[in-house]
């Protein structure tokens, strides 16, 4: 569904490339999160996925149209929430329905149901709203909107607790098995339960992915305050109360992924990582 | 994840659509809406008020004036004033519309918000066209008859010689006046000719500076046409000279030879293929355009 090949891109002919050769296929019916650290090249990739960026080298298929082209027909396919939402100075139902008539499967309950969720009204003026609301108020839009394909860019950023825990809310009852949502975050914390694959980003390239699925059959990740135990661990981090430590899965028992300790492994020894998963090591997916 | 998205009957055509068209221009009319408004409310006040203002300081000479040609029923003097003003606003309300064709890639959320509508390039800049040229055009000339009604109101009210004052009529505004001096056809066609395509191309001047300097893109525009003018008009009078001498300075600007209906007709066609070109240059531009801007 969405095929990326050979992609390089910069912002400018003296400054390094964001990506090079970044190459990666993704199939429907999944949530992904695209961890990196800040300026990993996360952003630089959904815009351009979204064609809003154009590559310098390679090119993005989704459902075999190159992206590059901007065409309605993937246009109205794909929505991009950016992470500093701009809208224009009118009233959210007159925005809505200006714009919503691009997304042919664009549902106006979904809308007010996502609006409710977030604890937002619909006869609200846009530029009264803070960054958080407004952030509220686009994903509510783009979620409406029925694209197969959701691109967020740092959604949780801005956003209070109960908004967070909506949004998660949310994500999870209008996730389909034919929709792909990409969300990229460095916020690892705020989506450890709604996330199905990960895609982790560093120096220009993935240099892990997995799904959840398999990293709860071949990790374990505990809480332990026995020194033995963090001893026998592949990673460990000092935790409130003892350690937060990453092992081998050797009892096949699933426990809940702690991103943020796999995060830090894999940004430190991806090597390692891609051995224990049987991945060669220089990621091209 | 259970649900399905329903795709039937949701074909969603690559080609130029004109309802997807027309439905980017409501939806920016809706997101423009406000600045639309006040640049015609500014249009209207400063027609209003130079119109005003010709009528107040030049009130005795306009009442000389017009006593002088009462015997001319149906001419108001203040007309020529009125169209030499017209001729000016036009010019500059084109430029300034112009380097607002592309005004949507001034800041990178708007930017983001043109790239992701999901309409065709074509189908985007049709409807900004719409806006700017018809639009302005339109915005022209009926700021220009209202203000006119309000003076022709204002001199009823407060002038003695209100009741022989007339509103001039959309022709003579449309030809600027051109029509009355009694030389034909053929001269006042080809100067207004000349001077609509000057318009129009000088407004597809600034929509391609819109596009490639987005930020205060009409100073911007102004400032680089007015040096690349200057270069352009001492290097070609310092050519002459030195290849032809004096003379040719002086014979190079005076009239070509006997004006036609073909040459007219010519130049007006001279003028619009000017202007499509940077326009499609403007366009081109716009395909390659980015959400972040690397120039």
């Amino acid at each position: 569904m969405l095929k990326i090949e050979n992609l390089s891109y910069h912002y400018g002919l003296r400054k390094p490339p964001v990506l090079r050769d970044f190459s990666l296929e993704i199939e429907q019916g999944g949530i992904y999160g695209l961890l990196g650290p800040n300026g990993a090249g996360k952003s630089t990739l959904l815009y351009l996925i979204m064609g809003a960026l154009l590559p310098d080298k390679g090119v993005v298929y989704y459902n075999g149209q190159n992206t590059r082209r901007r065409s309605p027909s993937v246009l109205s396919d794909i929505m991009l929430v950016p992470e500093e939402v701009g809208l224009p100075n009118m009233k959210l139902d007159a925005y809505v329905s200006a714009r919503s008539g691009f997304y042919p499967r664009f549902d106006r309950d979904i809308l007010n149901r996502c609006l409710d969720a977030f604890g937002m009204e619909y006869n609200v003026r846009l530029n009264a709203l803070s960054m958080g609301q407004k952030k509220k108020v686009y994903m509510s839009f783009a979620l409406a909107c029925n694209t197969s394909m959701v691109l967020m860019d740092e959604p949780t950023n801005g956003l209070d607790i109960p908004g967070k825990a909506a949004f998660r809310r949310l994500c999870a009852e209008l996730m389909t098995d034919d929709r792909i949502m990409i969300i990229s975050t460095h916020q690892v914390r705020d989506l450890e339960q709604l996330l199905d694959h990960v895609l982790i980003m560093n120096e220009r390239n993935i240099i892990f992915e997995s799904s959840i699925y398999e990293l709860q059959r071949r990790l374990s990740f505990v809480r332990n305050v026995d020194a033995a135990v963090r001893d026998q661990a592949l990673y460990w981090q000092p935790a409130p109360g003892g350690y937060d430590v990453m092992l081998p899965n050797t009892d096949n028992d699933e426990t809940t992924v702690n991103l943020e300790l796999l995060f830090d492994y894999a940004l430190k020894y991806h090597d390692r990582l891609n051995q224990i998963f049987d991945k060669p090591t220089e990621i091209s997916l | 994840m259970n649900n399905h998205i329903n795709t039937s009957d949701c074909k969603v055509t690559d080609s130029f659509s004109f309802e997807r068209m027309t439905a980017y221009l409501r939806f920016y009319c809706r997101i423009e809406g406000r600045t639309l408004l006040y640049a015609i409310g500014t249009l209207f006040s400063l027609i209003a008020a130079n119109i005003l203002i010709t009528v107040l300081t030049h009130l005795s000479a306009y009442r000389y004036n017009y006593a002088a040609l009462r015997q001319t029923p149906g001419f108001d003097p203040i007309w020529r004033s009125e169209c030499n003003m017209a001729l000016f606003i036009l010019i500059l309300l084109f430029a300034v519309a112009g380097s607002m064709v592309y005004g949507r890639f001034s800041t990178k959320s708007s930017r983001l918000e043109v790239l992701t509508v999901p309409a065709t390039g074509t189908e985007k800049l049709t409807a900004w066209l719409i806006i700017y040229i018809a639009g302005s055009f339109v915005a022209w000339f009926v700021c220009m008859m209202c203000a006119d009604i309000l003076r022709v109101l204002l001199m009823h009210i407060f002038t003695p010689f209100g009741s022989q004052v007339h509103i001039i009529s959309p022709w003579r505004l449309l030809t600027l006046n051109e029509f009355e001096g009694g030389t034909g056809y053929l001269r006042p066609t080809k100067w207004l000719v000349d001077i609509y395509g000057l318009t129009l191309f000088l407004q597809s001047v600034f929509a391609v500076g819109s596009i490639y300097l987005p930020r205060y893109s009409f100073f911007k525009t102004s400032c680089t046409l007015m040096i690349l003018l200057s270069i352009a008009a001492l290097m070609t009078i310092l050519g002459m000279r030195l290849f032809f001498g004096d003379a040719s300075v002086t014979s190079a600007f005076s009239d070509p030879g006997e004006l036609t209906k073909s040459r007219i007709i010519w130049s007006a066609i001279g003028w619009i293929v000017a202007s499509c070109l940077l326009y499609w240059l403007g366009y081109a531009r716009m395909k390659q355009t980015e959400v972040a801007l690397k120039w």
